[in-house]
């Protein structure tokens, strides 16, 4: 069976988007930014949903196109799910380019409390929350400056600004088999 | 599991006829009130009582009923009215939303719901607490009378099942990779008996004594299952949350015991990263530092010291694990909250000797299982 159904955005988009210097694209951009409950075509032109194997490092995306300063200003939140009753589950990832699409994610992570005792620290936190069997979710994010961030979160804390990350680049992103 | 294997609804719930009186139901399968109705003999008065009061509660069990007045003549009702162990359970409905317990939609003195996950859910519970009962003579999941509560419906397409503390709760699933978590004795089982851990020996979840806390687990929800249908350890499945998958997965179960690594081979959900050995073990800082991969260890450990020893796997292996866990007269009681594998390898063996003496079938079987799966070497005393 397969889940790969996400429709990524169309090539031509996206690669226009990237493309775009200009004021119309930018607004285009702009107005489709991620939102909320959108379904995995929601996503902004230039927030295609990743495709590969290639994720693990930011810099492995091929070019596209002949902007060379695509990759130094690509945004890119990876999302793995683990625990549960099976203890394994889905990775998803969203690559944001398009200069409005990456503000947009950009105000969204530095919305979460990143510095909260929790983050990094996942297994003594979960385990400390009580119950069994719950999901603890790995947040990683690339930005553009190459700069990393990565959190862990148990389910029992994915509240609020954590809750509202994880839910847009699971509706945006492209989901991976298990791991 | 298929509903044939279940008891039938009139022996779930129990009515309140004649001269006895108006208690809730206690939930057992009617070959196993007919055992424990002559449990006496081994040491469990209150549950045998309570048994021989069940089979002549029900006018569905006149056969049970009539063996069991063979077996041992009912005792006056003064004798077990105060300390009748008796299942106490309530499930909700969280309605597809995420904020628990829910709206209470069954409890002891409600007929059958029309909603399967309700009725599943009721039965497991009842299913374990008679394990626990019959099996261990432990009333309940603190030992104490717990009521037992569960939560169904929780989340929308939510593909888990787990405990918060308090109560069990179970997800739909979404459909496509997981069908509802109720559809699982086993899966049941396991959920109760974190809450028997967490009374007990407390075992902290991460590595390797999350780990153990895991395994515990599977080792109860098998022997639940086992349990429920009457099945002997090499007759068994060994298999943890068959039923869960919907049909276009490539897999089993979420696990299996007996063969860790092998329950599943999917392109969602991939390969079952399971160890059967320590040679195998993973290092991770995911779930928990891999809680739910590593108990593969402990896992085959308990199935190959079950099917060596063969029976009923509660009645021996099953008691051994548990006496580690809890605690036993004879036992250094219990494990540590921080116990590793080789800890609790050590007082499963500890255990046995103490329960079956220190030649035992039972503590030798159970020494070389552990040695087999790598946590015991020759540096340990036998
Ligand atoms: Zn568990």
């Amino acid at each position: 069976m397969t889940t790969h159904d996400d429709d990524p955005a169309p090539p031509g988009a996206a690669r226009g988007a990237e493309q775009a210097t200009g004021g119309a694209a930018a607004t285009a951009a702009r107005d489709a930014e991620p939102h909320r409950g959108g379904a995995a075509t929601g996503a902004a032109p230039g927030s295609r949903p990743a495709t590969g194997d290639d994720s693990d490092s930011a810099g492995s995306e091929p070019a596209t196109g002949d902007d060379s300063d695509a990759a130094g200003s690509e945004l890119r939140i990876t999302v793995a799910r683990s625990g549960g009753l099976l203890g394994t589950g889905p990775r998803w990832t969203v690559t944001a380019s398009a200069e409005a699409d990456v503000d947009s994610w950009l105000s969204l992570v530095e919305s979460c409390p990143w510095d909260a005792p929790e983050p990094g620290d996942a297994p003594a936190a979960a385990a400390t929350v009580g119950g069994a069997d719950r999901f603890v979710y790995t947040i990683r994010v690339f930005l553009p400056s190459a700069e990393e961030r990565d959190a862990r979160v148990p389910e029992q804390r994915l509240d609020g600004p954590w809750r509202d990350l994880v839910d847009r680049v699971k509706d945006a992103g492209h989901a991976e088999p298990h791991r | 599991m298929s509903s044939s294997t279940r008891p039938p609804a009139s022996a779930l719930h129990c009515p309140t006829t004649g001269s006895v009186p108006a208690r809730p139901g206690f939930i057992v399968p009617p070959y196993l009130l007919a055992r424990l109705a002559e449990a006496d003999a081994h040491g469990m008065p209150r549950a045998a009582e309570a048994a021989r009061r069940s089979l002549l509660a029900d006018p569905a069990l006149r056969v049970e009923r009539e063996r069991a007045a063979v077996a041992t003549p009912a005792a006056p009702a003064s004798v077990w009215a105060a300390a009748t162990p008796t299942v106490r359970r309530t499930i909700f409905d969280a309605g597809n939303a995420e904020s628990l317990p829910g709206r209470p939609v069954r409890d002891e003195t409600d007929a059958p719901a029309d909603d399967v996950a309700v009725n599943e859910a009721f039965e497991g519970l009842g299913a374990t607490y008679a394990l626990l009962l019959e099996a261990f003579g432990r009333d309940s999941v603190d030992g104490a009378g717990l009521p037992l509560l569960a939560t169904v419906h929780y989340g929308r397409d939510y593909d888990n099942a787990f405990w918060d503390g308090e109560r069990m709760v179970f997800g739909d699933g979404d459909g496509e990779v997981f069908g509802r978590f109720t559809a699982s004795l086993s899966v049941i089982g396991h959920e109760l008996a974190h809450g028997v851990t967490q009374y007990t020996a407390g075992l902290v979840y991460e590595g390797q004594s999350g780990a153990l806390n895991e395994s515990f687990s599977d080792v109860l929800g098998a022997l639940v299952e086992q349990h429920q249908r009457g099945q002997r350890a090499e007759e068994a499945s060994w298999l943890i949350g068959e039923g869960l998958f919907t049909e276009a997965v490539q897999g089993r179960a979420l696990r299996s015991m007996s063969e860790p690594g092998t329950a599943y081979d999917d392109d969602v959900l991939g390969k079952d990263p399971q160890p059967a050995d320590m040679a195998g073990y993973v290092d991770t800082r995911d779930d928990n530092g891999g809680v739910h991969l590593n108990s593969g260890i402990p896992n085959r450990a308990f199935a190959l010291a079950a099917t060596e020893l063969g029976g009923f796997a509660w009645e021996r292996a099953g008691r051994v694990w548990y006496d580690a866990l809890v605690g036993a007269p004879g036992a250094p009681a219990p494990v540590s909250p921080r116990a590793t594998f080789a800890e609790f390898a050590a007082a499963t063996v500890t255990a046995a000797h103490a329960r079956f003496g220190a030649e035992s079938t039972e503590a030798s079987a159970i020494d070389r299982a552990w040695r087999t799966v790598g946590v015991r070497s020759d540096d340990d005393p036998r």
